[in-house]
């Protein structure tokens, strides 16, 4: 029975709740528009491309650092691949896409290395530079201009394709990742050595684990996650322009600490951010189709946040009451 | 009876969910007098003082101040009372003035607004820093001060503030020798201002200099006051242990083997300069020297935590690079760091997962971590630690200070490490631990391993070595064997000229 009560208090299963809770809501208000069909159309607006830049903070935040820069990477490759492939007269696609790949690794590179180099600094302001400095050679590429013309099975077939007519291509592609990170985040020791760094950093060097190396991997890790969400951002928008993917690095970090990483490190779930991913979309899509307003959208997800934070102290206010009892209860039977 | 005393603690209890803390505990305190509180770790001095400060409210007995009755809510209250403690970890303020934090709480101000008179503050800081024997500019940054001078601006704070009880806990625990002698005298000379001292301390050394009484607590438990120098100091430790321990320090019967680690001249510009010693297997090679001799620079040094200048170092004979703590660990080093809480632990995790760090790569199965073997090894070192816990499962920061001491050995032991440094690796833990922590390195050197021991202690330097290095000011000043070492010819190789 205790087993059983400590299992739920986990957050993933708070995030269970608030799901259900939150489509349950909405489906008895918006009737036959917000269906799970509907939502499962939605998802690729609402997951894959921030999930995919989620997965990159998420490793971010359990070594105990930010990275802001992601949204500005993603903005970056993306736009290196459109004026590579040029409507189909410069490079291969493929080439392309390869560019555009290796455009956020080495940005996410930069940012590790500025990171492990200049420790003095913190995270947040190093990527705070990056982030207006990638966001700047994009314009300086592209200008205002927007570019696009790009192959048919890349913005039909990857964007807007579904199998069975009702999955969507890319909703699989990211859902794919999942279980790949799951495995690697928190069953091998590569995944332990990453909490290690961000639960206590000088410990985790005295234990040999080599943090520098890891930070700068994950920080490039990082960036091009953002190029592959920001490649499926283009597939479903057709166009590049510079202004691509503004905010999305606040979207990912929402997600991932709603999915349970702290931004002080050591801590975050693969399970919590999917959950959080779904939650996201159903919540999301419920307010665009109940107001149609974005700014009500972006003042739920405020207060949804604020939320975010307080949960977890009263969970484990909760779960720390429930201790407190079972101590109790184990003095008295001594 | 009580007009004898100026603090009289009768009978206080205090209950924390699943565990008493205090079982009916007695303290009392005369007008300017030494009082040594002695125990365990976990034997409930920390808790005791924390009632008497206000931080903890007791269950059950009475404070008496005074031939008066009090209740001490928090810790302001206390403050009002007359009584301010001195904690282990100084909680200053390390950005703002010496000034600024003696005065803290309560500054000088002007009538009206409130703005602070800063030429006074600075003024009476001084005086008091003074009256002290000490010549610490008011204006400096706390941050920027040595532990002991930290130290020495809380013991003016507590003047500032007129303290009739001031409670010091392990006041020497961070201080060299030389630093300790000149706190004995600051503390000395606050007792014949008429201040009455508590003082708690893990080591001999500060009871017999300064207290005239010593009480014990033991397993939360009040065991018995007696005059310092009236009892005996295995007396005192039987009565800490709740056992004699006849053999405190083991006798170390390992044969001396090959040589292990070698270091060449090996130096880095403003810690340390032509550093040699060898280290063979079975052996215990003991580094002292006075804290700021540059001891812990070297072991950092040669683990790859920093870098060196100049110098070579060889293992088993072959000259190595070491570039990194990874590095040093590829090599078959292990390093036991001296603040095993910021260098050496991870609180909010298990046992098992402690442990098990530094050799993950053991515990992999099919690329992926296996559990049960890492619980399996957890045990393994569980049992021969006897580290105390229900389990490897449970989360090293419920544990007490000596059982995270054997973790963080356990750890270094999983890593397979075949050269161990321990940097203090006695430092803040109780008795009954310190003494299996030597039991713990004759069983190692009889395996063979190779120990490179780093203390300050002296009676643990003299006994535990077989071979003593002693550094002064960054460099070696003398070796001594095991048989011509005494306790003042290693200390007198260690201080200045």
């Amino acid at each position: 029975m205790e087993k059983i009560k400590k299992f739920f208090l986990h957050w993933e299963w708070i995030l269970v709740v608030l799901i259900v809770a939150t489509f349950a809501f909405f489906s008895n208000k918006l009737g036959d528009s917000y269906t799970f069909v509907k939502l499962l159309d939605q998802t690729r607006v609402y997951i894959v491309d921030v999930g995919f830049m989620a997965l990159g903070i998420m490793l971010i935040l359990i070594l105990g650092d930010i990275d802001i820069s992601i949204g500005s990477t993603a903005a970056l490759s993306v736009t290196v691949m459109a004026v590579a492939y040029k409507s189909g007269e410069g490079l291969p696609f493929s080439v392309s896409i390869l560019l555009a790949l290796l455009v956020g690794i080495v940005c996410g590179l930069f940012n590790g290395v500025l990171v492990t180099r200049f420790k003095e600094l913190f995270p947040m302001i190093i990527t705070l530079s990056t982030q207006t400095i990638y966001r700047g050679i994009a314009y300086i590429i592209l200008k205002d201009q927007s570019a696009g013309g790009f192959p048919t099975w890349f913005s039909k077939r990857l964007g807007y394709g579904k199998v069975f007519d009702v999955i969507p291509i890319m909703l699989l592609c990211i859902l794919l990742m999942f279980p790949i990170f799951y495995f690697i985040v928190h069953r091998t020791a590569f995944g332990r050595q990453l909490f290690a760094i961000g639960t206590n950093i000088n410990a985790a060097r005295y234990s040999g684990v080599r943090t520098d190396r890891l930070k700068v991997l994950i920080f490039a890790g990082s960036g091009l996650l953002a190029a592959i969400g920001g490649i499926f951002l283009t597939s479903r928008t057709g166009s590049v322009k510079y202004t691509i993917a503004t905010g999305y690095e606040m979207q990912a970090i929402a997600v991932a600490v709603l999915g349970g990483a702290s931004t002080s490190g050591g801590k975050g779930s693969v399970i919590g951010l999917l959950l959080s991913l779904i939650l996201m979309t159903c919540l999301k899509n419920g307010l665009m189709i109940a107001y149609n307003d974005s700014f009500i959208l972006n003042l739920s997800i405020g207060v949804l946040l604020i939320a975010v934070v307080l949960i977890p102290n009263i969970t484990n206010a909760i779960r720390a009451r429930e201790e407190l009892k079972r101590r109790r209860q184990a003095s008295a039977v001594q | 009876m009580s007009e004898e005393y100026l603090l009289e603690m009768k009978n206080i209890t205090k209950v924390f969910p699943g565990v008493k803390a205090l079982d009916n505990t007695h303290f009392n305190l005369k007008k300017g007098e030494i009082h040594a509180l002695m125990g365990e770790n976990g034997a409930g001095k920390s808790t005791f003082i924390k009632v008497l400060t206000g931080v903890h409210q007791p269950d059950g007995g009475e404070i008496i101040l005074e031939g008066k009755k009090i209740t001490v809510t928090d810790p302001l209250v206390a403050a009002r009372y007359g009584i301010a403690a001195i904690y282990q970890h100084l909680a200053a303020y390390p950005d703002l003035t010496v000034a600024e934090n003696i005065f803290m709480g309560h500054e000088k101000l002007t009538s009206g607004i409130k703005w602070i008179k800063w030429g006074e503050t600075n003024k009476e800081a001084k005086r008091l820093l003074e009256s002290l024997g000490s010549d610490i500019s008011p204006v400096e940054n706390m941050g920027a001060l040595s532990v002991a001078q930290q130290q020495l601006v809380e013991i003016a704070k507590a003047l500032s503030q007129n303290m009739k009880i001031l409670i010091m806990d392990e006041p020497t625990a961070a201080l060299s020798r030389r630093e300790s002698e000149d706190l004995y005298e600051i503390v000395r000379k606050l007792r014949d201002r008429g201040v009455s001292i508590i003082l708690i301390s893990h080591r001999f050394e500060d009871m017999n200099k300064l207290a005239s009484r010593v009480t014990v607590f033991r397993d939360a438990k009040y065991i018995g006051t007696w005059n310092v120098g009236e009892i005996s100091e295995s007396e005192l430790v039987k009565q800490m242990v709740g056992r004699s321990i006849d053999q405190f320090f083991p006798t170390k019967t390992a044969p001396i083997g090959r040589e292990v680690l070698r270091v060449e001249k090996i130096s880095r510009t403003g810690y340390f300069k032509d550093v040699s010693f060898t280290l063979h297997a079975g052996e215990i090679l003991c580094l002292t020297g006075l804290v700021g001799a540059g001891r812990t620079e070297v072991v950092e040094a040669i683990c790859g935590v920093t870098a060196l200048t100049s110098g070579d170092i060889y293992i088993d004979g072959q000259k190595v690079q070491i570039n990194s703590p990874y590095n040093a660990q590829e090599l078959g080093l292990g390093l036991l760091p001296e603040d095993r809480q910021k260098d050496g632990l991870f609180l909010p995790w298990s046992i098992r997962s402690n442990i098990s760090l530094p050799s993950l790569k053991r515990f992999v199965k099919k690329g992926l971590l296996d559990e049960a073997a890492e619980r399996e090894e957890g045990i393994k070192y569980k049992d021969k630690l006897k580290i105390r816990a229900q389990s490897t499962d449970d989360i090293l920061s419920s544990l007490s200070g000596g059982n995270q001491q054997k973790v963080v050995v356990s750890k270094l032991l999983a890593s397979d490490s075949q050269i161990l440094i321990l940097d203090e690796p006695t430092k803040g833990i109780d008795v009954g631990s310190k003494a299996q922590i030597y039991e713990i390195m004759c069983d190692l050197t009889a395996q063979g391993y190779g120990i490179l021991l780093i203390s300050s202690e002296l009676p643990e330097v003299v006994n535990m070595a077989d071979r003593i290095v002693i550094m002064r000011g960054g460099r070696v000043s003398a070796e001594i064997r095991h048989e011509d070492a005494t306790q003042e010819n290693v200390l007198a190789a260690g201080l200045p000229n």
